[in-house]
Parts: structure tokens; C-alpha cells; sequence
């Protein structure tokens, strides 16, 4: 964490400060108990193998390739990476990103909301809004309660749970706030002081409902595969070149949070990467590298900015997955199509 | 023993002189296959009820190619109720003529797509929705025909 505030004008410099040492992400024991106790009084599971168990999720992505990206994508094309972080604020871009990953397969899976039974819809953005990545990345970092760079996975997601959840990428004239597009300024509103309760009562309407911790290779596989995308903190750093399947390979240390929006267990894959299964990795940093970008196999790319890693390269890290999202009424239609037309 | 044999001996000379040609069974008459009626839309009937042939087999042939292409997509291009309202929008553009020449058709077809779906939220086109649209496709197509 750095106790004075750090903006970076250029992607470039961003990978640089990241590269020299830069804390974007730390650990923090106090924030993670915090979260245990959140995701339990929220009445989630907090062990992910446990949640996966219990929610019969066990093994159901076994042996398979899951892109839940493919879901944002769907819905707002060309919305990933969402533009590039411009100050230290990776933790609320990897939360932002794995929280609409779930939030876009919880509208594609076409299934009621878990609490309030209605179907929800994906919610209009303008195009600005959506290059941007939909959701607002700011609304999450302004409660990072300090007043430099930096955070951690935990706190952050305990902030989606219990303050300010998803916030769409659009004017917010009650509080003279425009987020339409990303500014790394209007992440920085708030800081050692918490926004306040007009800030609050925008950010409760949509909050993600749980959460829970992921540690080992199957849990992540299985709640990947039921579209819990998750958001991880750590020290691993890697290549900015891809191998012509997207893979990239570790080197380095980035104090650094990254979402990850695909699994790859395919036995095809595991036996070209010394029996390892992949994860899809989406940083937050733009275009930053370069390399292969299609999904082995398929007629799929990765999004700008993402990478494939080996499980063990980032098996350390701490992860968080997000599960359902207070989400938003659907869209109805005008016409089928047949309206004047025939 | 032998009695039951004489009998049947009997019998046979007796029908030999009754059919002296054998026993002849009438040729099999070909029975028409029964097709389940598709069912039809009453109101979309009776606007094409008096539509030129050409007419009707044009819209029935719209909505069964885009049956077909609804359940061969998958859900891939046309994953959600708006793109098919899209799709649906710009295959009539293209097939259709004279818009409007049966008033009140397009606003029967909404209406059949509506109570096949169920709501006008855009869904997302999983199975269930994929079948909802393809059967009102079929009425439509059935009632045209």
C-alpha cells in the first residue's frame, strides 16, 4: 500500500511501477477474517470446496473447457478489459471484473434470481459505458478507507457484499458524480474517509449476495464452470508474450490483482502443458501484451489483455469468487420482429 | 381321431366346390397416413384465409426456415430474445414484399410469438426459450399453409 496517491497516464507506465515493485495488492490477515464472517452472516458458504459440495458443483467442470466470459461478451461486446487502470487501484478492476462475469452468466443462465425469484435482465449502457468495461471500477475503490494506492481482494469484496455493489457505468446526478467512463480521479473521491450515505444508498440497490474462498484447483474449476468468476490478490508476475494458444508464462513479481474468466481442463491441454490445466487470467491493464489469443480447439479468442496461466503459476494467490448479484429488471422487448414488417 | 380328420376333409372339399378359384381376399386399399394437425393460430388464419397461394406459401416457408435456423443456431448468434427479434425483423425485410398488405398480420404474429414465449423481457435463448420460439414459428408456418 502506498499512503499517497499514484496515477500512472500511460498503460506503459503502469506495467513499469507494477514491474518495480509497485503495491497494488497486499495480504491482509484481519481483512480476510472480516470477509468470513460477512459471507456467513450474509448466510453464504466461506470454503469454496465446502460451497461446491454443498451447491452440487463438485466435479461438474471436470475434464471441461469453461469460458464465462464468452457471457460478458455477449452481452456487451468489446466490454473487456474495459479501458486500463490509471492510478493503483488493480483490487476494485479485477473485483469489478470478476462481479460482472457473474452478474452477465446469472442473465444467460436465464434462471431466477436466488432471492427476489424474478428474471433479471442485462442492463443498458451506453457504448462509452460499455468500452469501459459496464460496471464502475471507482465506486468500489472510494471505500478503501485510506487515503493512498492499493487494497486488498478481501476488503474490497467485502465492500461489493455490504456498501456499494455493482454500480452501472453512467451519470449519477444525486451525487454529482459522472462514471461513465473510467477516471482514475473520480477513484479517489473518497479515501481515508468513506463516501457517504447518499453514496451508500446508490451502492446497496445492486450488491453482489455472496462469496466465497477459493483454494484448490477443483473448487475454482467447478465454480468457473457454474459462471462464479473470481477476483485473486498475490505476488505472481508474467510474461507479456503468449504462446500461440494464449499461454503465458510466470516471471517476475507484481503486488497485483487479476480476475479470472475461463478454466481450461481439457486432457488435450493438460498433456501440452506438463499435465496442467489452465486459467483464463484478465488483467487490468489494457493492452498490455501480445501473442496468441485463440482458445485451443475452438473459434474463440481470449479478450485484449487477458492471458492464459498454469495452475501451479498462480496456485498461491488468494482467491475470491462472487456468487449472485442483486441484479437489475429485465429489458422488454419492443417487437418480436414481425411489427410493420410484414 | 379319424372322424376329426374326415371333417376337416369334408370341410375343405366342401369350400373347394364353394370357391372353385380359391378363396380370393379383396386388393389392399392404401390407407392414407395420419399426420398430427399442426396446430394454428385462428386468427392468423383467417387473415390468409383468403391470400393467394403464392402468398401464404411464402410466409409459411419464412417461418419454417426460421425454425430451422433458430434450433440450428443453438443459442450461438441468437442468444437472447432481442437478437432474434432482429433476426426476425430483417429476414421479413428481405422476403416480404408489401408490408402491411394483410392488416393486422404482423400484430397476430407478435401476439402468437408473445403467448408462445410468455413475456416480452428479453430472455436469454436457452432451451426452453429456443423451443417457445420455434413452436410459434410452427403455427405460424401451419396456419399459412
Amino acid at each position: 500500500m502506498t499512503h499517497e496517491e499514484t496515477f500512472f497516464e500511460k498503460p506503459y507506465d503502469v506495467v513499469e511501477a507494477y514491474n518495480a515493485g509497485f503495491i497494488g495488492a497486499y495480504a491482509d490477515p484481519e481483512a480476510d477474517a472480516a470477509l468470513q464472517e460477512t459471507i456467513v452472516a450474509a448466510g453464504g458458504v466461506p470454503d469454496g470446496a465446502m460451497a461446491c459440495q454443498q451447491y452440487g458443483l463438485s466435479a461438474s467442470g471436470e475434464g471441461k473447457l469453461s469460458l464465462p466470459y464468452l457471457e460478458i461478451l455477449s452481452l456487451y461486446p468489446d466490454c473487456l478489459p474495459g479501458g486500463a487502470q490509471g492510478r493503483g487501484d488493480c483490487v476494485s478492476w479485477s473485483t469489478r471484473n470478476a462481479a460482472l462475469g457473474t452478474m452477465c452468466c446469472e442473465i444467460t443462465s436465464g434462471t431466477p434470481d436466488e432471492v427476489s425469484g424474478r428474471l433479471e435482465g442485462a442492463p443498458e449502457v451506453s457504448d462509452a459505458a460499455r468500452l469501459a468495461g459496464v460496471l464502475s471500477t471507482e465506486a468500489i475503490y472510494n471505500w478503501r478507507r485510506h487515503g493512498g494506492d492499493g487494497w486488498t481482494c478481501s476488503a474490497a469484496a467485502k465492500v461489493i457484499l455490504k456498501e456499494s455493489g455493482l454500480w452501472l457505468r453512467k451519470k449519477y446526478p444525486e451525487i454529482d458524480v459522472d462514471f461513465t467512463r473510467y477516471s482514475s480521479r473520480n477513484a479517489g473521491i473518497y479515501g481515508r474517509n468513506t463516501p457517504p450515505d447518499s453514496w451508500l444508498a446508490i451502492g446497496k440497490d445492486h450488491l453482489v449476495r455472496t462469496a466465497t474462498t477459493v483454494r484448490g484447483f477443483e473448487e475454482l474449476r467447478d465454480l468457473l464452470h457454474n459462471g462464479y468468476c473470481v477476483s485473486s490478490c498475490g505476488s505472481e508476475a508474467w510474461e507479456s508474450t503468449r504462446d500461440e494458444n494464449g499461454v503465458s508464462r510466470r516471471r517476475g513479481s507484481w503486488a497485483h490483482a487479476l480476475a479470472y474468466l475461463g478454466v481450461d481442463d481439457r486432457d488435450v491441454i493438460k498433456e501440452k502443458y506438463n499435465g496442467e490445466p489452465l486459467v483464463l487470467v484478465q488483467n487490468s491493464w489494457g493492452e498490455w501484451n501480445r501473442g496468441g489469443t485463440r482458445v485451443y480447439g475452438t473459434d474463440f479468442d481470449i479478450p485484449v489483455g487477458s492471458f492464459w496461466a498454469t495452475w501451479s503459476s498462480l496456485k498461491n494467490r488468494s482467491m475470491i469468487a462472487f456468487s449472485g448479484v442483486n441484479g437489475w429488471p429485465p429489458k422488454k422487448l419492443k417487437s418480436f420482429g414481425a411489427l410493420g414488417n410484414i | 381321431m379319424k372322424k376329426t380328420f374326415l371333417f376337416i376333409a369334408a370341410g375343405v372339399l366342401c369350400l373347394s366346390f364353394l370357391f372353385p378359384e380359391g378363396i380370393v381376399f379383396p386388393p389392399p386399399a392404401p390407407v392414407a397416413p395420419v399426420t398430427p394437425a399442426q396446430p394454428t393460430d385462428a386468427e392468423v388464419v383467417r387473415l390468409l384465409r383468403s391470400a393467394p397461394a403464392a402468398d401464404r406459401r411464402r410466409i409459411a416457408g419464412v417461418y419454417d426456415a426460421l425454425a430451422l435456423i433458430i434450433t440450428r443456431d443453438a443459442g450461438v448468434r441468437i442468444n437472447t430474445t432481442e437478437k432474434w427479434a432482429e433476426v426476425h425483423a430483417n429476414t421479413l425485410q428481405l422476403a416480404i414484399d408489401t408490408p402491411g398488405k394483410y392488416p393486422g398480420l404482423d400484430v397476430a404474429i407478435e401476439r402468437v410469438f408473445k403467448d408462445s414465449v410468455g413475456t416480452d423481457d428479453v430472455l436469454p435463448t436457452n432451451d426452453a426459450t429456443r423451443q417457445s420460439l420455434v413452436k410459434a414459428c410452427e403455427i405460424i408456418a401451419a396456419s399459412a399453409k
